[in-house]
């Protein structure tokens, strides 16, 4: 007893919204209750919250066996991209999905999307490791999954698309040097043929009509090959299914439970 | 490199050239979590983000946004 009280006591300096005044007496009825079947880390995190805020944490989501991974705003490559740029980077979702891999209370994992796309080997890296993990994965596209953020959300084994939510499927763009125009070209045609394998061989939509879609001229967006909106996704066979987060979570667990049923 | 996004590059590369200070974000771990944090004119650290998988961490309220840690 002695000793949590100090731990918390030490986490408590952490936090400049710290009650300065000696420790108010622990309420034992409370206290009590959040000593059930749980981990002694848990219980010194909830003394700390009672003592600060005077109320009871959140109780642990029901489903923290199923983990999240957000994909939001520019994909970050090698480069940084200045500050104003909300990315995600590489160098978390890579060593948090080698985490989940290996975590045997994490059971699966639901990727939701919103990202206007980014750097190639970066957006690549990401669905690569997607398409290899072993645990069932489920991928939601909310507000918009454009560029490069089609391969990862392709990517899950099984994928959802808000009604209202846009995949933008454009020809790439390259930056920096150019050397000569056929080399280039040649470099260019490469890269776009890397993503386009990786989405017709991950989801139903064929090559051809993924080439149409992405060299299509004429469509709302000049310069920007066809935005496929919610339905339009579904129907040329790039995402599974309309919907939400709840049937992105049930459809989750199911792949789960038919996982767990296929182990015994 | 090669950038494959909706947003043209001039863009997502604008105010490049501007003076940045790369101690403006910083990463630091507290109890095990990972957070992206920036540096106050106090020079105090303020949350900025939360870097975890497991959703129920985002359910701790001491990991919200715009908390300081001293």
């Amino acid at each position: 007893m002695r000793e949590r009280r100090d731990r918390a006591d030490l986490d408590g300096d952490l936090f400049t919204n710290r009650d300065e005044a000696d420790p108010p007496p622990e309420e034992p009825d409370q206290e009590g209750e959040e000593q059930k079947p749980q981990a002694p880390r848990r219980q010194r995190l909830a003394l700390h919250t009672l003592k600060q805020l005077g109320q009871m944490p959140a109780p642990p989501a029901a489903g923290a066996d199923l983990h999240t991974m957000v994909i939001i705003g520019q994909i970050e490559g090698h480069m940084v991209l200045p500050p104003k740029n909300k990315t995600t980077k590489y160098e978390h979702i890579i060593p948090q999905l080698v985490a989940i891999e290996q975590n045997e209370r994490i059971k699966g994992l639901l990727v939701i999307l919103n990202t206007v796309g980014g750097d190639v080997e970066a957006g690549l890296a990401i669905a690569e490791m997607l398409e290899s993990l072993s645990k069932p994965t489920v991928s939601l596209v909310l507000g918009g999954g454009h560029s490069i953020g089609v391969p990862i959300a392709v990517a899950a084994d099984y994928s959802f698309i808000a009604e209202t939510a846009t995949m933008t499927i454009h020809p790439i763009r390259l930056t920096g040097m150019v050397i000569g125009v056929p080399q280039t070209y040649e470099y260019l045609e490469k890269m776009q043929d890397r993503v386009i394998k990786f989405v017709t061989s991950h989801s139903a939509i064929s090559e051809d009509k993924f080439r149409e879609l992405m060299f299509r001229t004429g469509d709302l967006v000049r310069d920007v090959g066809s935005v496929l909106v919610g339905k339009d996704a579904v129907s040329v066979g790039l995402i599974n299914e309309i919907g939400g987060i709840d049937k992105s979570l049930r459809k989750l667990r199911e792949l789960v439970q038919l996982k767990e049923a296929e182990g015994k | 490199m090669l950038f494959y996004s909706i947003y043209p590059l001039a863009v997502v590369f604008a105010g490049e050239e501007e003076a940045e200070n790369p101690e403006q974000w910083r990463e630091i771990e507290v109890e095990g979590k990972k957070l992206l944090v920036t540096v106050n004119s106090r020079g105090e650290q303020v949350i900025a983000r939360l870097l975890s998988t497991d959703p129920a961490d985002y359910l701790d309220p001491r990991w919200t946004p715009g908390n300081v840690i001293v």
